[in-house]
């Protein structure tokens, strides 16, 4: 459904000095800045499947799903969506995908969201019938209909959001692309917008491609995902790899007074990952636990000790900050 | 490619959005129309008085009341709120049509065709109310044809204007002021338009330079054509000239178009 093979995108802007001389000097000289955004990415997600595409702020997530949706031209690589070039904007491309940016509304601002889905269902041509039943459907299922005829902004954001969800599933796309969908939503719609994706999701299969900044998004639903770093690409395969991976991992928390002494050691079984006051914090491999826990409180005088299982936002973090190597 | 039906939901929309607003509207539309109407009654009342002529380029003096008026009527039918296409891409507003199924630029010339259509039906009425009323002077040439051409023309000069904007504004891509070029256009169509007075009244040689441009074509041509001041072969004349500016200028916003998506960044996202 969706190929991406080694794309890539540079954007130029113009430095501007700031100031009014700045701008002055500006209109005669321009010193044009380059910025990678996105380099040799490649991946590939089948239909019914979602990705979850994750990476600190500026990585190029949005920059990737711009290019896939054919909003901007990618300067190298490339990428079939549907067996189409997404830049070249095919008519029928543009009528079986669909993207919500949940930072920006795409709504018609002044009308009201029954207005705006009825000029939806034109542009689309969507027949009467189709257009009747996927409303209905939608509209229950969020919860809406009391809203449907007040001015999209006078809406709230969660409202809002919902309202953008049907204007981008009315025409059945076969390709979605959410770009941080739960941004800003409250805990219980964050909560109801995940059970909304993953229901829709296994009942019409298309393929999705979400970017999220929360940790229970991708782990409730992407099976897959692609972790991006500075536009490059850092780990692509299954979150369950990554989980693997740590699954013979523990973390051990000690609480002591006495941390001043310990950093320097060298630690037999296990590695101090973090060290504060009147706190140390260990990854140690499953089967050293024993003689970690041994070494440790023969050197430390511990008040308290905790050992969980390694969480997999904390190693994510680590890949896209760069700490981690990739698995 | 884009429905009958869509075009009619898109200006259905435009012309609610513009009707919600209609107290304004009414009020705006008869005071510009009443300060005109005395503007130019006093100026022409001035002039015929001092020269002592009795027309002036074929025109007599309450035509040509009524065409500083009516003019000046079109030339706000035609004007373009600055930015209604350079503002969508500075903003990164085009993202969300560059997905939807649908010609963005189609798009805008439909909806600004909605919003003046509303300034159609009042324009209608005033021409009807001098044809019935005003039109006892021996002198008028206006006629129930003249005015259904008249307005015909008009709608094709709107549409002539949407692309000669939007040519202008798809610079947006390149650079962020496009307005500034925006106005310079406007101010352009006011002066070669023929809004003050009709071309055959200035300088034969500059008047039959700007008789072929699309700024008279836009403004000054329709309102003589209501006026019955231009029949048969200048008539047709007009509409071929209006129909090769209309081919030029969409092969040129086309090409530009098209450079300009790929400089496109899709900003705001
Ligand atoms: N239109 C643009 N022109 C110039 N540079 C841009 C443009 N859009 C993005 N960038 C730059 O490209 C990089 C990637 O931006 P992008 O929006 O893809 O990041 P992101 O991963 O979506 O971040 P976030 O999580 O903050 O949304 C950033 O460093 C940004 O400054
Ligand atoms: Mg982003």
């Amino acid at each position: 459904m969706i190929l991406v093979d080694k794309i890539g995108k540079t954007y130029r802007t113009h430095r501007k000095a700031p100031g009014l001389w700045g701008s002055i000097r500006s209109l005669v000289t321009r010193e044009w800045l380059d910025k990678v955004a996105v380099q040799d990415v490649s991946f590939k997600v089948n239909a019914g499947e979602i990705l979850g595409l994750v990476g600190a702020n500026g990585a190029g997530k949005t920059t990737l799903i711009k290019m896939l949706s054919g909003i901007i031209h990618p300067d190298s690589g490339g990428a079939r969506v549907l067996g189409f070039t997404p830049w070249e904007r095919g008519i029928e491309f543009r009528r079986q995908i669909s993207l919500i940016m949940g930072q920006k509304a795409q709504l018609w601002w002044d009308l009201p969201a029954a207005d705006c889905f009825l000029l939806l269902r034109e542009i689309y041509q969507i027949d009467g019938k189709t257009y009747q039943r996927t409303l209905d459907e939608l509209v229950s299922v969020l919860d809406v209909s009391a809203l449907l005829h007040i001015p999209v902004r006078n809406l709230s954001l969660g409202e809002r959001m919902k309202m953008e969800l049907i204007a981008a599933l009315l025409h059945s796309p076969k390709v979605i692309f959410l770009d941080e969908p739960t941004i800003g939503l409250d805990i219980m719609a964050q909560r109801s917008m995940r059970s909304f994706i993953l229901e829709y999701c296994q009942r019409h299969k298309p393929a999705i491609i979400l970017t999220s900044h929360y940790m229970e998004d991708i782990e409730e639903l992407c099976p897959n995902i692609v972790i991006l770093r500075a536009g490059r690409l850092v780990y692509s395969g299954a979150l369950e790899g990554i989980r693997a991976q740590l699954s013979h991992t523990k973390i051990v928390t000690i609480h002591t007074d006495s941390t001043s002494a310990v950093p320097n050691r060298r630690w037999e079984s296990g590695t101090l990952v973090e060290s504060a006051s009147g706190l140390l914090r260990f990854k140690v491999e499953r089967e050293k636990l024993r003689h970690f826990m041994n070494e440790v409180l023969s050197i430390v005088e511990a008040h308290d000790v905790s050992i969980e299982e390694a969480d997999i936002s904390d190693t994510i973090a680590a890949l896209m900050k760069g700490k981690a190597q990739p698995v | 490619m884009t429905s009958p039906r869509a075009v009619a939901q898109i200006m259905s929309i435009e012309l609610r959005n513009k009707l919600s607003y209609r107290a304004d509207l009414l009020i705006e539309i008869g005071c510009t129309l009443f300060a005109r109407a005395y503007l130019s009654f006093v100026v022409w009342q001035a002039v015929f008085q001092q020269t002592g002529t009795n027309t002036i380029a074929g025109y007599s003096q309450t035509e040509l009341l009524v065409y500083f008026v009516l003019a000046a009527f079109i030339f706000d039918l035609n004007s373009i709120n600055l930015g209604f296409i350079s503002e969508d891409i500075y903003r990164g507003l085009l993202s969300k049509y560059l997905i939807m199924p649908i010609n963005y630029q189609f798009y805008k010339i439909i909806s600004w065709l909605g919003r003046s259509l509303v300034q159609f039906l009042p324009l209608g009425a005033a021409l009807i109310l001098f044809l019935v009323f005003g039109n006892s002077q021996d002198t008028s040439r206006m006629t129930v044809f003249s005015l259904l051409v008249g307005i015909f023309v008009c709608l094709l000069g709107n549409v002539l204007n949407v692309i000669l904007y939007s040519t202008v504004e798809f610079l947006g891509f390149w650079s962020d002021k496009v307005w500034s070029l925006s106005i310079g256009l406007h101010l352009l169509v006011y002066f070669a338009g023929g809004i003050m007075i009709p071309l055959g009244a200035l300088p034969y040689s500059i008047g039959e330079v700007f008789r072929y441009l699309p700024l008279y074509l836009m403004v000054g041509f329709p309102t003589e054509v209501i006026l019955g001041h231009v029949h048969g072969l200048a008539l047709i004349r007009g509409l071929l000239a209006m129909l090769a500016w209309f081919v030029l200028l969409q092969t040129l916003s086309r090409a530009v178009w098209r450079r300009g998506l790929q400089m496109y960044g899709g900003v705001g996202i």
